[in-house]
């Protein structure tokens, strides 16, 4: 047997002991290491770098204020985790980083955002910037235009969440459509660290 | 005593879901659950979008609705429209490994006994340029239109 199929094969063994040690019941990330950084601005216009955020557990989720179905239900879902964890929801941030940045002004953010928590915070940039840090996450963006439809164009993204911890790692990658309370339960978690 | 319960209890169910408002009593679409996300009103987009034919005035909303198509034949949802929003359009978010792609659809069958759930990240009717915010709490008139039964006018909770 050659070494590359030893290394596959032990890896294929290796992987569902670790997955099943791992605390997190959402996509954990092994090893977790130094979330990309960036420099953009909120929805008020203040310049921010994700590590702005250290001592806070971060929610980082890429989505447009024109998505009526995917963008909202996160939103709400994380309304409610950050609801269910009470005062331990004080070190929680949530971010919206736009993925059509032509039409989502920071007004617009800013309105979408407060809709499901006066906290959360809109994120945007000049679209170069904005597709690097796309590219950094692993993030597909792509506008679509909608033949027959008023909306003009859609646009296809990634709709994971990624978590970062209070250290500045990345540690979470959850899926859309993860129940409330496996993101709670994993949200605890780093929050009592 | 539990029969009287039982059907207050389906009456609550049924106020709860959105009680259909005008609906013949001969039509066999039935609406088993309907409700609204909240969406606020939203200013115009960027300039590059109105360019591109997308300014999104008044911002978008969605209603997902549960049918059941009791009859002997088989159906189709081929529309909505709703006071609420300047358009109205059936849609669908199809997930593609992390990706959501969202597309919109002429009709949705409702085969003869069959259900249609429409739910996050799945079917949905969407709001195309609100005219008022979608508050929770509060209500949204939605008419739904079919390929052969009577349209249905549902009073749909908002949350």
């Amino acid at each position: 047997m050659r070494p590359a199929c030893i290394i596959t094969l032990l890896l294929f063994l290796a992987l569902p002991s670790a997955a099943a040690k791992s605390p997190f019941r959402t996509g954990a990330l092994e090893p977790p290491g130094p979330a990309p950084d960036f420099t953009l601005r909120t929805d008020q216009g203040k310049p921010v770098h994700i590590h702005d955020w250290r001592g806070s557990v971060v929610l980082l989720y890429f989505g447009y204020t024109s998505c009526p179905d995917v963008c909202p239900t996160t939103l709400a879902e994380f309304a409610e985790v950050k609801h269910q964890l009470g005062p331990a929801a004080e070190r929680l941030r949530v971010l919206f980083v736009t993925v059509d940045p032509e039409r989502d002004t920071p007004k617009r953010l800013r309105i979408y955002t407060r809709t499901f928590d006066p906290t959360f915070l809109g994120l945007t940039g000049p679209r170069a910037t904005l597709a690097k840090v796309w590219k950094a996450y692993g993030i597909y963006v792509q506008s679509h235009r909608v033949p027959g439809s008023s909306e003009g164009y859609v646009v296809d993204h990634s709709a994971t969440t990624f978590v970062i911890d209070a250290g500045g790692d990345l540690r979470l990658a959850i899926p859309f459509g993860t129940p409330v309370d496996d993101i709670r339960h994993d949200l605890q978690l780093l929050l009592a660290r | 005593m539990r029969t009287l319960s039982l059907l207050l209890l389906g009456c609550a169910v049924t106020l709860l879901a959105g009680l259909p408002v005008a609906q013949g009593a001969a039509s066999p679409i039935q609406v088993e659950d309907a409700w609204a996300r909240q969406a606020p009103m939203m200013p115009s987009g960027g300039q590059m979008g109105g360019q591109m034919g997308g300014h999104m005035a008044g911002g978008t909303g969605a209603v997902y609705v549960t049918l059941r198509n009791a009859g002997a034949a088989p159906d189709a949802l081929v529309g909505a429209s709703s006071a609420a929003a300047e358009h109205v359009e059936l849609h669908e978010t199809i997930q593609d490994g992390q990706v959501m792609r969202m597309r919109p659809l002429a009709k949705l069958a409702l085969p003869s006994g069959g259900v249609l759930a429409m739910k996050p990240g799945g079917y949905h009717i969407m709001l195309l340029h609100l005219t008022h915010a979608l508050q929770a709490g509060e209500k949204v008139s939605v008419t739904l239109t079919f390929e052969h039964a009577a349209p249905l006018t549902l009073d749909v909770p908002i949350r």
